[in-house]
């Protein structure tokens, strides 16, 4: 049981016709997605544009993903070569580093991205970001270590739950509590800009 | 896991969602929903934008309406046709054993022909009353009246040749015996206690 089965789920709904599943993997993966393609391309009105057509493609080649690899590491490798093929067809130069797919495998979280960072970039932190640390810090102590270990750590429910010492059931309630928290903090940032993107 | 979560309200079920923390049925049933219910998925998009906060993604790296945007482009794209199932994705019962009831059926149905044939002296000689009988006849095209040639399998055969006939029957309904794993029909009659039935009174 994890996210991949998730992802799973909706890729199974999508090859069985249910297009609106595709939407809800685009609304999950946006953001990574396009913090990975601005590794590639720095002038960031072009991620945008880089970032749709690799969804484009993706929706192309969904009907052939057949689950051998996570869904993410998938996309991760499709949004690359996207970025990269962008550069290339710019006559611009293709970084000599970036992030290999295969690695990204190993992370269920965007750890890899988050170490990557620039310290230009890690400064540059938006006020969506300033909001949710706010918010964090000032939760009940079981709710932000509830989260942070969950977000920050990637620990599952049952591995938060030895380490909280409670019932799992009482873990993934403090998560849900301290998410609310976050949706209610961030969700007049995310109105005013749309950038939530469901809505 | 299904047990913890009988108590789950609907949004504490979309954030366990959300961490991949649910079992196969309450995961379907709230993607179900997701798919549904529009303000599910508003919030759905939030908590993983709040999240892609937390990783560092910079959500603000995106435009307002960025998903809107690829849903339109995706619109405007050819429907996806399944060229697989997932690897690792377990068909639901009833598709799996699908194809071995039709074959299965259709073995029972062979075989159920077979027995009333027997019964009914396939492997003897026509009985007269039906020779004596005028075949049935269809009209062409051209108007004539053109008979229809009807029979029994087995009609004319010698008694070896029967039994060259009964044998075969048999060793294909053996053979077939796969078609009708009682482990996994309990309904279907396994077609190897058809094949042994004797037809000698």
């Amino acid at each position: 049981m994890s996210e991949s089965a998730v992802d799973l789920e909706l890729v199974r709904r999508i090859q069985r016709g249910e297009r609106a599943a595709f939407d809800l993997l685009v609304q999950k993966y946006q953001h990574r997605i396009a913090h990975l393609i601005a590794r590639y391309v720095q002038d960031k009105s072009e991620v945008e544009d880089v970032a749709q057509e690799a969804f484009i493609k993706a929706w192309r080649g969904v009907a052939s993903f057949r689950g051998e690899s996570a869904f993410y590491t998938w996309l991760y490798r499709i949004a690359i070569n996207t970025a990269k093929n962008h550069l290339v067809s710019a006559g611009r130069r293709v970084p000599d580093q970036g992030v290999d797919a295969t690695d990204a495998e190993q992370y269920e979280d965007a750890a890899l991205l988050r170490d990557a960072d620039t310290p230009e970039r890690t400064l540059m932190t938006t006020e969506l970001e300033q909001t949710v640390y706010r918010t964090i810090e000032s939760m009940p102590s079981e709710l932000r270590e509830a989260v942070t270990l969950r977000e920050m750590e990637g620990l599952s429910y049952d591995e938060i739950a030895a380490v909280m010492d409670c019932p799992i059931g009482t873990v993934r309630s403090r998560i849900f509590r301290a998410r609310e928290a976050i949706d209610s903090a961030i969700r007049p940032l995310l109105d005013e800009t749309g950038k939530s993107d469901g809505e | 896991m299904a047990s913890k979560t009988e108590s789950m309200t609907g949004d504490e079920a979309l954030s366990a969602l959300v961490d991949g923390e649910l079992g196969a049925l309450t995961r379907n049933r709230i993607v179900g929903r997701l798919l549904e219910d529009p303000e599910l998925r508003a919030r759905w998009a939030r908590y993983h934008a709040g999240r892609a906060s937390l990783e560092g993604a910079e959500p603000g790296l995106l435009g307002p309406g960025f998903s809107e945007r690829v849903a339109a482009a995706v619109s405007a794209e050819p429907p996806v046709r399944a060229s697989g199932r997932l690897a690792g994705v377990r068909r639901p019962l009833w598709r799996r054993g699908g194809a071995a009831i039709a074959a299965a059926a259709l073995v029972a149905v062979v075989t159920a022909g077979g027995v009333v044939a027997l019964r009914g002296g396939i492997f003897e000689s026509p009985a007269s009353g039906v020779a004596a009988t005028a075949p049935d006849t269809v009209v062409a095209a051209g108007g004539d009246a053109v008979p229809i040639v009807s029979g029994t399998y087995g009609d004319g055969l010698g008694p070896a040749e029967q039994e060259r006939v009964r044998q075969r029957l048999t060793v294909y309904l053996n053979s077939h015996n796969r078609f009708a794993d009682a482990d996994e029909m309990p309904n279907v009659m396994p077609s190897s206690r058809l094949a042994g039935f004797n037809a000698d009174p």
